[in-house]
């Protein structure tokens, strides 16, 4: 091999493991991060949410989240809302969409459990349509009171099929008896208006996916054990 | 024919990076033995157990390659918590370099449930990597009988081994591939899934991700449902973070599956 090539090659390498950062590692933005951040407690976590790069302030809101989860598992409640709280106004402060996104996916879920102020928040992410999806995911898994409603009036106002999509999901999670129409009305429409993909999936995968949605959710149903 | 005789001798280099790099990563079976098991409610580098029953379900979860177990920030784990939660029966995390641990205690949890002649019922989640010990162990489980049935298989992006085979085989991390083969790289390799049978096997739930920096997963086409983790804008949570996302939507998974009456 001609030396020169070898030289370009190790350079290649070298770049990789050291000059361009994480964002060329497959676990770029995961837990192998966030755990160092984590450990480092909310200080650390805050310092990482002021950063220059919207993926360091993602991974400084996760590890945020995650702190204050424990802090509530640990009865101590206040400084789960104070986080929470805190979580939220990055959210607003915040001009990355997709960071935001997992602020409302992840991390509120995450801080949020019987923090009715985190609640109002998610709903209003879900009625202002800015991320219905991510809102909807976190509210199906907090269960606050009005969870139903609020997906489901979102579901009923939105006509972007890829979000319809999701949010049956949500309603699916949430493990509401009155979703089960939802499901079933939206199955029966699948071959006359839904398009042909949903993200990646060709209808029949979509179409299978959510026929085994509506057959758990009957089975949940007709248990009588809701989450 | 010199260039010919060059590129052949090139690629007479592979088996030999291969035969290297594969040494890397530990075969999921092992020879028999006596196995310690770590103590239940204490959480350790490379195996959890979270709870144990004398009846109910069996849950046995595997993270992804080199997931830490007593990480607080791992999304497998939150996933097992939900699912002791929700769930009467026993409950674990084991990496899958603890493969040969998770098959002694699941051996140990069946014997309880064979002495008060329950049936023997397991629900098998896998992230990563450990979609391909929960696959294996779906197949080794039910060829031993070491259970009656297997309710219920959740992959969550996984990765079997097989995935760029003849290339880097089980290469577990240099440079995580992306400085040869940059960006994104599917996961299309999800070979031998046990195909739902409605008897041994009743459900296979798979999550993916389709286009994510830069490992990602795929639909399994023998799978019961294949459901494709999107966000808002299409945006993906990424490999390692997906297991957060759906933990709650597993931890469903399982119970419902559970469920009296829950249909096969």
């Amino acid at each position: 091999m001609k030396p020169g090539l070898l030289a370009g090659l190790a350079l290649l390498v070298m770049a990789g493991g050291l000059g361009c950062k994480r964002r060329l590692w497959y676990e770029w933005r995961d837990e192998p991060y966030l755990r160092k951040v984590y450990r480092g407690g909310e200080r650390k976590a805050l310092a990482r949410m002021r950063s220059f790069w919207h993926d360091d302030r993602e991974i400084g809101a996760r590890a945020l989240a995650v702190i204050a989860r424990e802090a509530r598992a640990a009865g101590d409640e206040e400084t789960a809302r104070r986080l929470a709280r805190q979580l939220m106004d990055h959210y607003r402060r915040e001009d990355n969409y997709e960071t935001r996104g997992i602020i409302v996916a992840l991390c509120l879920r995450e801080a949020g459990e019987g923090d009715s102020e985190v609640c109002g928040f998610l709903k209003s992410r879900l009625n202002s349509g800015e991320h219905p999806v991510a809102a909807a995911y976190s509210l199906a898994t907090l269960r606050p009171t009005g969870a139903f409603e609020a997906i489901s009036a979102a579901y009923e106002k939105t006509r972007d099929h890829e979000i319809r999509y999701e949010l049956l999901g949500a309603l699916w999670l949430l493990g509401d008896a009155r979703a089960i129409p939802l499901l079933e009305r939206a199955l029966a429409e699948i071959d006359a208006g839904w398009p042909s993909r949903v993200h990646h999936m060709k209808k029949p995968l979509y179409r299978k996916a959510l026929a085994g949605r509506l057959e758990t959710l009957r089975a949940a149903c007709a248990a009588g054990v809701v989450p | 024919m010199k260039g010919i005789g060059l590129i052949l001798r090139r690629i007479s280099l592979l088996p030999l990076a291969t035969l290297l790099f594969a040494g890397c990563a530990r075969r999921a079976s092992s020879p028999p033995g006596k196995v310690d098991l770590p103590p239940v409610g204490v959480a350790g580098r490379k195996s959890f157990i979270v709870e144990e029953a004398k009846r109910g379900p069996i849950v046995l979860i595997f993270p992804g390659r080199s997931a830490p177990t007593d990480d607080k920030t791992l999304g497998i784990r939150a996933t097992a918590l939900r699912t002791s939660e929700k769930l009467e029966g026993s409950v674990a995390i084991f990496s899958w370099m603890r493969y040969r641990q998770a098959c002694a205690w699941v051996r140990r949890e069946a014997a309880k449930r064979r002495e008060s002649g329950e049936r023997v019922r397991l629900a098998l989640v896998g992230h990563s990597w450990g979609g391909q010990a929960a696959s294996n162990f779906t197949k080794e489980s039910l060829k031993k009988g070491i259970v009656d049935e297997v309710t219920l298989l959740v992959t969550v992006d996984a990765i079997c081994k097989g995935y760029l085979k003849g290339v880097f085989y089980q290469l577990p991390s240099l440079f995580t591939l992306e400085v040869f083969l940059p960006h994104r790289l599917r996961l299309v390799a999800f070979r031998g899934t046990p195909r739902p049978d409605g008897e041994k096997l009743l459900r296979h739930v798979n999550y993916y991700q389709m286009d994510s920096p830069q490992l990602c997963g795929t639909a399994i086409a023998s799978a019961s449902e294949n459901h494709e983790i999107w966000l808002d804008g299409g945006r993906e949570p990424g490999h390692g973070n997906l297991d957060n996302l759906v933990a709650e939507l597993v931890a469903e998974d399982i119970r419902r599956c559970f469920l009296k009456g829950a249909a096969k």
